[in-house]
């Protein structure tokens, strides 16, 4: 575009991005997540900034006639990518600014790779060569039309390793975890590799001699060797794959006492509705007699509990019922056989069946999940069953769980 | 240029073709599709000739090197109506390598040259037609030419504006080799000290204005035609022959 009355082209791309950003909110609260999310918007800014780019590189087809005689007049695809490049810059700082902005309008923390946010731009950059190349080679307002849902759609459905140059972020949760800088950092180099390639495709191959021609056509087939060969090494490396490490985050924000409820710093917005139900859970089942744990921590991927400490899983729901909020305290230790191939199943139904009963005391109407606790259901209030409680939450604070018995299976 | 020949689609827009162009005037005339809009893209390096060359000897030799210093005026160019006068000749500056801090001063002067005198926001929507060929000439100015290629600068003018632009080219001479093309012979005439003719897909006449008179004069007057109307005429009629 000519003239400095292009940053209205922002509008789109803030919009868009602004969209990305809060169609989904379980992000918010943690530094990675912001990271990330913001990162992951430019699956939807991209495409929309290779259509910015050429309608840029669109508007300045009609003025080839000049533009065809004069110094820079090979440099012109360059500049409308140059100018897009800069909007969806400026637009990827405004969506990393307001990422920041909604983090900390929340209790906030938790770790960040916040180098991990240049992907980001240089999938814009990609973007912005990938439409200004088009439009170049296609001067047609089909192909500002056309432009962004092509990138889209190879980002979607093209061929690896290109969806892996395209798409980062953002990867769920990473609370608790971290990429793997190697195969960022190879990620990284595919881009840039992509983007030289794309650079080389919009040189004027038409004006250069022969042998300048010969010369470039060996520069780019040797740029789209080490390309593929950066891809045929990033596929083999596992680019394909999201790969997340264990992080240093731990369950380190705390709140309350017996329990007390450890929370990631990513999660701390979390953390006072879940001490709340965890609260209401253990007032019900320290009234039955239940000894529970000093402190329950947030399991974390790759991560045990420490020794003597319950563990639960968090998810981001505000309200929870007397059984889920029980449910919650059903893991007073780190057993192996959580993991196991073969879950416990008998330790699994004993949970709920403690959380019923507890939903019970608490005054609410118990739900049965099989044929045999149907049956049981109205000895729920018995003293028998006050008993089997506190013995089987005992084997599972011990990790004695194969020894679980239903109370409808005792004799 | 030498041994110059081109071909679109396969068709010979000429061939063949040599041609020195020295320091001076000159000015390109032939009928509509006689090439002079082809011959012009070529020179100002917007073409590649398809066979021979086109040198470029005191403007750094190659074609690439002789573009700083070129101005070209293309013969039609659908400028959006809602861009700025000021906005498309900065445009023509970064396209020109001007400096950034210069390019102010250097549109300026390139309007002046051209005698447009429009407002720092003016847009091209408001140009008259003779205004608008006013800013393509002005444009082809910015950068300081040596060489300035105008292609068919009057066409689609009025008289009057048609007159007033052929004056201001007239008048300018900041530029070591004008060359001027147009189909109209009287536009050509007042602005150039020699004539190219094209015709037929090769040089027709090249000589001095004084010559093509002496080529009208020769053979006696034509009723309601001018002295070089009649030059034009006579040499494409040997041109058939």
């Amino acid at each position: 575009m000519i003239g400095r009355r292009r940053w209205w082209l922002l509008a789109p791309f803030l919009v868009v991005a602004g969209y990305a950003l809060l169609a989904n909110r379980d992000w918010v609260g943690g530094w990675a997540g912001a990271v990330d999310r913001t990162t992951g918007s430019t699956v939807l800014t991209g495409p929309v900034l290779a259509s910015i780019a050429a309608g840029l590189q669109l508007g300045v087809t009609r003025l080839r006639p000049i533009s065809e005689t004069t110094v820079r007049g090979h440099a012109v695809p360059y500049r409308s990518a140059a100018q897009a490049a800069a909007i969806g810059v400026v637009g990827y700082g405004a969506t990393l600014a307001g990422a920041v902005a909604v983090t900390l309008s929340v209790p906030h923390g938790g770790p960040a790779q916040w180098w991990t946010g240049f992907a980001g731009v240089l999938v814009l950059v990609l973007a912005a060569l990938f439409g200004a190349l088009c439009a170049h080679l296609l001067p047609s307002p089909l192909t500002v039309v056309a432009a962004g849902p092509t990138l889209f759609l190879i980002g979607a459905f093209g061929p690896a390793p290109l969806p892996e140059a395209l798409r980062f972020g953002p990867t769920g949760s990473l609370v608790g975890l971290q990429v793997v800088a190697s195969v960022y950092l190879t990620r990284f180099a595919l881009v840039v590799a992509l983007c030289v390639c794309l650079g080389v495709a919009m040189a004027p191959w038409r004006v250069y001699p022969r042998r300048i021609r010969l010369l470039t056509a060996a520069g780019a087939a040797g740029v789209v060797t080490a390309g593929a060969a950066v891809g045929v090494f990033a596929a083999g490396t596992g680019i394909g794959d999201t790969r997340l490490e264990r992080s240093a985050e731990g369950p380190t924000a705390c709140a309350g006492t017996a329990p007390t409820v450890c929370v990631a710093p990513s999660e701390r917005r979390l953390l006072a509705g879940v001490q709340r139900a965890i609260g209401r859970g253990a007032e019900v089942l320290r009234s039955a007699g239940v000894d529970l744990p000093a402190r329950y921590v947030q399991q974390l991927p790759y991560a045990e509990a420490p020794a003597g400490s319950g563990e639960f899983y968090l998810d981001d729901r505000e309200d929870r019922s007397a059984t889920e909020s029980v449910l919650m305290l059903t893991h007073p230790a780190s057993c192996p056989q959580w993991s196991q191939d073969t879950p416990p199943f008998a330790a699994l139904d004993a949970q709920q069946v403690i959380a019923e009963w507890a939903a019970a005391r608490h005054g609410e109407r118990p739900t049965a999940f099989s044929p045999e606790m149907e049956k049981w259901l109205p000895h729920l209030d018995d003293a028998a069953t006050t008993s089997w409680v506190v013995r089987t939450f005992d084997q599972l604070r011990s990790c004695d769980l194969d020894r679980i018995v239903l109370p409808w299976d005792l004799d | 240029m030498i041994g110059v020949g081109h071909s679109y689609e396969r068709t010979d827009v000429f061939d063949d073709l040599v041609l020195a162009v020295p320091r001076g005037r000159v000015g390109l005339i032939g009928v509509n599709g006689a090439g002079k809009t082809t011959l012009l893209r070529m020179i100002a390096t917007a073409l590649r000739p398809t066979r021979g060359e086109v040198r470029y000897p005191g403007l750094g030799g190659s074609a690439e090197a002789a573009r700083s210093h070129i101005g070209f005026m293309p013969q039609s160019l659908a400028l959006p109506r809602s861009l700025r006068v000021h906005d498309f000749l900065d445009y023509v500056c970064w396209l020109k390598e001007v400096p950034r801090r210069a390019r102010r001063a250097e549109a300026a002067r390139a309007l002046e040259l051209a005698d447009l005198a429009v407002s720092s926001r003016a847009t091209v929507g408001e140009l008259s037609g003779g205004m608008h060929r006013r800013l393509l000439f002005a444009q082809a100015l910015v950068g300081r030419p040596s060489v300035l290629l105008l292609d068919e600068p009057t066409a689609g003018l009025d008289p009057e504006q048609r007159i007033r632009l052929r004056e201001t080219i007239r008048g300018f001479d900041e530029v070591d080799l004008l060359l001027v093309s147009s189909h109209l012979i009287e536009d050509l005439v007042p602005v150039v000290d020699r004539v190219v003719m094209l015709d037929d897909h090769r040089i027709a006449f090249d000589g001095s204005v004084e010559e093509l008179r002496t080529v009208g004069e020769d053979g006696g007057t034509i009723a309601g035609v001018s002295v070089y109307e009649a030059a034009f005429l006579r040499l494409r009629a040997a041109v058939r022959r």
